[in-house]
């Protein structure tokens, strides 16, 4: 009979209750796929589904195979659950780490139509489809049916789904919602953190505590103590959790030390920085209902020594079926009945290659559960091992291993046969019938944050496994990750490394030191432990499975498949197998995948090394990454100060660099193209205003003010006369055009550069760069004034009678300001400088002044034009405007790789200066051979029909340019275009082919200015 | 994720505070020389060190001081060395090199 159950009370030699104390804790009842359970608080899902007899959790990742629990913590690669509801659901969480709490709702994953019965598993079809390096083999042909292919895998493999539905709103526009807003984020510096509170790790913290140290100890489990519980062992005469419960009482109590329980450390980068998750309130939906109750909280540390006491993990044996439900890691069963009062079967049979096995075989005992035997790889066990055995009457079977089991959706039988000197198993097996397999094929250092930022690991033959040597940053390792064995040596260990850090950070004058570090040494071990794979009767026969990584699964036929084919470094086999790829990382399967690859190549596992390890060590959810910063304050936009007159006016906003600019201002019953050609009509037939305080304004001041600009712009500014504009355009070093705008120079030594919005920040970035690393020796200022000055344009033929009409000092009448001048003075009772320059192509000003009276200043402007049927215009607007005049937008006409030559602005570049930036790259042959892709105006065929934006313009099967704007233009009623077509200034006239996804338009190549070339109206 | 200290004001602080400007002391030909070969400005543009080692870098402390420093850092191990104004001449380091093993003997 199969039973997992809740054992009654029992204690240990020690006089310990061997069930944690669980019994005495509050019962809980929870939803496992729909059914009612019970349990206890301090329960994990795995514990309080053992505890019900429920041994089935999921199906595999490929195979659909039956799984259940194979260890007790992070290590655990089948319990992978879903839990929770609605938008709260998270799936892929290990049922080993999640604590119950009254009604918890947890379901399985990858089944259909239910766990039990399971059609991929049932047909048992998917393993053919999958051998290794699958996606590099099948379904490659035929080619097109590769969609069909990719749903049926996409259908079959798989871990948790995530429920896109849950989390849309009423329709399918509403964007997807933020699953939670109760993540947050801490900074914290401490002297030492230590990570993991095992026997090593407390020792270690005390020390450094009782210095006075800021010692800060995570450990991702619920309850400090490491492994104490199931090893049975003691310390200064008490139980060894017992005196891990009273250090860490003792260092609760000093002010200088953080606990941070059910933390676990993610990832460690250089400088010893860390990342560490906590998860406060998942386990507790009583803290979560509290206002402002934090779900998770994700610390980002900076210490200055890190120990590392992050333990072992036990690796599981490699037999035929070693997945099937009731085959256990060995120190998980211990820590089941040890910690949470639960025996995980009724008839056990131990599958081991070492020590430790021994003492889950007298806890078993110890409670009443029937050990069938004790499957010894090694020939001569360790005798007073053995002698307890006898004593308890438990047959120990020397130089015998585990070679099957049987048995559906849990472990009915095994077959045991004795090993030969080969290590080949012998031909006639012995069949036990058992529904619990312990196996321990060892234990594996937790390397993982040894090695994220640097640590180097060295292999230990005589314990097959890797463990930590060099680390580049200041990181110390101690406890059983070192190979410290026993309560003492652990003490021992970590008390040291606390010590040593000590000191360490007693010899720096503070900062984060790199100092080299020292890996503290171990005992050595009793025995050496043999290999562990166990080759099964028909180890490469289809169906008898050996699996090294369980959540991937990938099998050891994969491995050697593998092998076979050429994949002979742990790296490319790992991408190529899968193995140690899921969300597990390998916990349990990287070193005997290791192990395999080695024996098939007949190379020793040293030379092989380990795979890389990257951060994190368990997956850590997005939104603790993302934090607070989400909805409006993931990337705040900047408000000028007009934007609320937007808001409340139409203004349909558009992002343009961190600003939310109106697109178009839509009035009621208005489509968008109706709205934009309306302000393009009003504007041009009488006024139109817009906010253009998002121009970065920049003012350099000094004495070489001039000579600086001349160097950073490719026209001369330094002659430039004072209150006059002109228009420049910048290079990068290599030629190319990346931003422009109007220089003003506002008196002898001051002058003030307007930018692209987008580029804003930039370009004041690019000025200080050049100043300070280039061309030091020039005396100025750089100074960023976008936030200072809010800008409106006025533009149309009624502008100038809108000033006007204002109260003013400044004389507006054409002779008196003549286009590309500036002046300043005194608006409506508002100081301002008015810019007569124009984007528009119509008479036009700029009207700038401090942004305190920026909304004021529109507002009266907007009154003063209401006589003249003034209106305010978007972006799109003056997009059409500009591109009905030929005028550049950065980003439309250049993408990275166009010169001012190409765009027909060679005029704005002086062939007076002797230097400025991009000058010598301009002149590289490529940038001024014939070929190059030039501007060009776009007349459709058809007038009606408006290209695409970013069209490919074609020359037979020859690519020769691309519509870099297009638009429909309401004063011209046609479409217009500008273009960047091959040698097109030589070929004016002609046509070209604009090739679309449905037909062909054909294009005549024409003027870029479209709308009044001759300037009659900006200059009116 | 670097801690940096800033030659210019004097704080140490988080990586992400810096903005980082590759190596440093390159030379730009057309602000010396009236004529510029193609080999030169294409090695001014585009050829840089890449050494496994020290190397002499430029940072800004973007959101401080907002002043542009050179830096040695090891690309081995990350460790800074040393950092000192943009003006001054490229550090030596053999010396550094030298003053680093010195302290891992010690």
């Amino acid at each position: 009979m199969i039973g997992s159950k809740r054992i009654t009370n029992n204690t240990d030699a020690f006089g310990h209750w061997i069930d944690g104390g669980i019994r005495k804790a509050k019962p809980l009842s929870f939803r496992f796929d729909g059914k009612k359970y019970s349990g206890f608080k301090g329960d994990t899902l795995a514990s309080a589904l053992l505890a019900n007899n429920v041994r089935l959790l999921g199906r595999s990742f490929k195979y659909h195979r039956p799984r259940g629990i194979l260890g007790t913590g992070c290590e655990e690669p089948n319990a992978l659950v879903s839990v929770g509801t609605g938008t709260a659901r998270e799936p892929n969480l290990r049922a080993t780490q999640v604590e119950i709490y009254d009604g918890l709702e947890a379901v399985s994953q990858n089944r259909w139509p239910s766990l039990r019965f399971d059609i991929g598993g049932a047909l048992g079809w998917t393993g053919r489809m999958f051998p290794a390096g699958f996606y590099y083999k099948t379904f490659l042909w035929p080619q097109r049916l590769w969609p069909f292919y990719e749903g049926i895998i996409r259908r079959i493999a798989g871990l948790g789904k995530f429920d896109v539905r849950a989390f849309r709103g009423a329709d399918a526009t509403t964007p997807i919602l933020p699953v939670a807003d109760d993540c947050e984020q801490m900074h914290v510096f401490c002297d030492v953190l230590v990570v993991g509170a095992g026997l090593a790790g407390i020792s270690a913290a005390r020390t450094a505590a009782e210095s006075g140290a800021r010692v800060i100890l995570a450990d991702e489990n619920a309850r400090a103590g490491g492994r104490s519980f199931e090893d049975h062992e003691q310390i200064d005469g008490v139980a060894a959790h017992e005196w891990a419960r009273s250090e860490m009482d003792a260092l609760c109590e000093k002010e200088n030390f953080l606990i941070l329980p059910r933390t676990t450390v993610c990832g460690h980068y250089d400088h010893n920085f860390l990342l560490m998750l906590e998860r406060v309130g998942e386990h507790d939906p009583g803290v979560l209902s509290r206002p402002g109750a934090i779900r998770r909280r994700l610390w980002r540390v900076r210490a200055r020594r890190v120990i590392l006491a992050s333990g072992v993990l036990e690796r599981p044996l490699l037999f035929a079926h070693n997945d099937r439900p009731g085959v256990m890691l060995s120190s998980a069963v211990r820590a089941y009945l040890r910690r949470y009062g639960v025996a995980p079967g009724t008839r056990a049979i131990i599958a081991t290659n070492n020590d430790d096995a021994y003492l889950t075989a007298l806890d078993l005992h110890l409670v009443g559960v029937e050990i069938v035997g004790i499957a010894d790889m090694r020939d001569t066990p360790d005798s007073v091992l053995l002698s307890r055995m006898k004593d308890a009457g438990i047959e120990v079977m020397a130089g015998n291993a585990v070679v099957e089991a049987e048995g559906k959706h849990n472990v009915s039988s095994v077959l045991v046969s004795q090993l030969r000197a080969s290590g080949r198993p012998a031909l006639r097996p012995r069949r036990i019938a058992c529904d619990l397999v312990a196996v321990s094929g060892g234990f594996t250092p937790s390397l993982h944050l040894w090695s994220h930022a640097g640590g180097t690991s060295r292999w230990d033959e005589s314990r097959s496994a890797f463990f930590p040597h060099k680390h580049m940053q200041s990181m110390l390792a101690a406890g059983a990750v070192v190979g410290a064995e026993g309560a003492d040596a652990l003490r021992a260990s970590g008390e040291e490394a606390g010590r040593l850090a000590l000191k360490e950070i007693a010899h720096e004058d503070g900062g984060h030191g790199l100092s080299g570090v020292r890996v503290l040494d171990a005992p050595a071990p009793r025995m050496k432990t043999p290999g562990r794979l166990i080759p099964g009767r028909s180890i490469n026969v289809s169906g008898r499975k050996h699996f090294v990584d369980f959540q991937n699964d990938v099998t050891v036929a994969d491995i050697e498949l593998a092998a076979r084919e050429g994949y002979h470094s742990v790296e490319l086999l790992k991408r190529y197998t899968t193995t140690g790829m899921a969300t597990d990382q390998g916990k349990t399967s990287n070193l005997n995948a290791i192990e395999i690859l080695s024996d098939s190549l007949g190379t020793a596992s040293e030379t092989l090394g380990t795979t890389t390890f990257r951060p994190p060590y368990t997956p850590l959810p997005l939104d603790a990454i993302t934090g607070m910063r989400r909805g409006k304050l993931f990337d705040p936009s900047r408000r000028t100060p007009m934007t609320s007159w937007h808001e409340a006016h139409g203004g349909d906003p558009e992002p343009v660099g961190q600003w939310l600019r109106p697109y178009c201002y839509r009035r009621s019953g208005e489509t968008r193209q109706q709205a934009i050609e309306r302000e393009i009509k009003t504007t041009r037939s009488a006024a139109g205003m817009i906010d253009l305080s998002t121009l970065g304004k920049i003012e350099v001041q000094g004495p070489d003010a001039g000579v600086f600009l001349d160097r950073i712009y490719t026209n001369m500014m330094s002659n430039l006369g004072i209150g006059k504009c002109r228009y420049g355009l910048m290079l990068d070093e290599n030629g190319f055009l990346f931003d422009d705008g109007v220089v003003v120079r506002l008196g002898e030594d001051r002058f003030l550069s307007h930018t692209t919005s987008g580029n804003a920040d930039v370009i004041v970035a690019w000025l200080e760069e050049w100043h300070q690393t280039e061309w030091y020796d020039l005396n100025l200022f750089i100074t960023s004034v976008g936030e200072q000055w809010a800008q409106i344009g006025l533009a149309g033929p009624s502008s100038r009678e809108i000033l006007e009409s204002l109260e003013s000092d400044i004389d507006f009448s054409r002779d008196s300001f003549a286009f590309l001048t500036m002046k300043m003075g005194i608006l409506a009772e508002m100081p301002v400088r008015i810019y007569r320059i124009s984007f528009t192509g119509e008479l036009s000003f700029e009207i700038a002044t401090p942004s305190r009276f920026g909304g004021n200043m529109w507002e009266c402007l907007l009154k003063a034009g209401n006589s003249y049927g003034i209106c305010a215009f978007g972006t799109e607007a003056l997009h059409v405007m500009r591109a009905e005049k030929g005028f550049i937008v950065i980003g439309d006409e250049t993408d990275g790789q166009v010169t001012p030559h190409d765009l027909g602005l060679s005029w704005a570049v002086s062939k007076k200066k002797k230097d400025f930036l991009g000058k010598r790259s301009l002149e590289r042959s490529h940038l001024s051979s014939e070929g190059r892709l030039q501007l060009t105006g776009l007349f459709t065929e058809d007038p009606k029909f408006v290209l695409p934006d970013g069209s490919y313009a074609l020359e037979g099967d020859r690519m020769i340019g691309h519509v870099t704007s297009s638009y429909w233009s309401p004063v011209l009623q046609r479409s217009i275009a500008m273009a960047l077509i091959e040698n097109a200034r030589a070929r004016q006239g002609e046509s070209v082919i604009i090739k679309l996804e449905d037909k062909d338009v054909r294009a005549k190549l024409v003027d870029c200015c479209f709308y009044d070339p001759a300037g009659e109206r900006q200059n009116a | 994720m670097l801690i940096i200290c800033c030659p210019v004001c004097g704080v140490a602080g988080d990586e992400e505070e810096f903005h980082y400007g590759g190596q440093g002391h390159i030379r730009r030909p057309a602000s010396h020389d009236a004529t510029v070969s193609d080999e030169a400005q294409c090695d001014y543009l585009y050829i840089r060190e890449n050494p496994r080692g020290l190397l002499r870098e430029r940072w800004l402390h973007q959101r401080g001081c907002g002043k542009w420093f050179h830096a040695v850092r090891n690309t081995v191990n990350q460790e800074i060395l040393l950092v000192y104004p943009i003006t001054d001449p490229p550090a030596d380091l053999e010396k550094l090199e030298a003053e680093r093993a010195k302290r891992e003997t010690i």
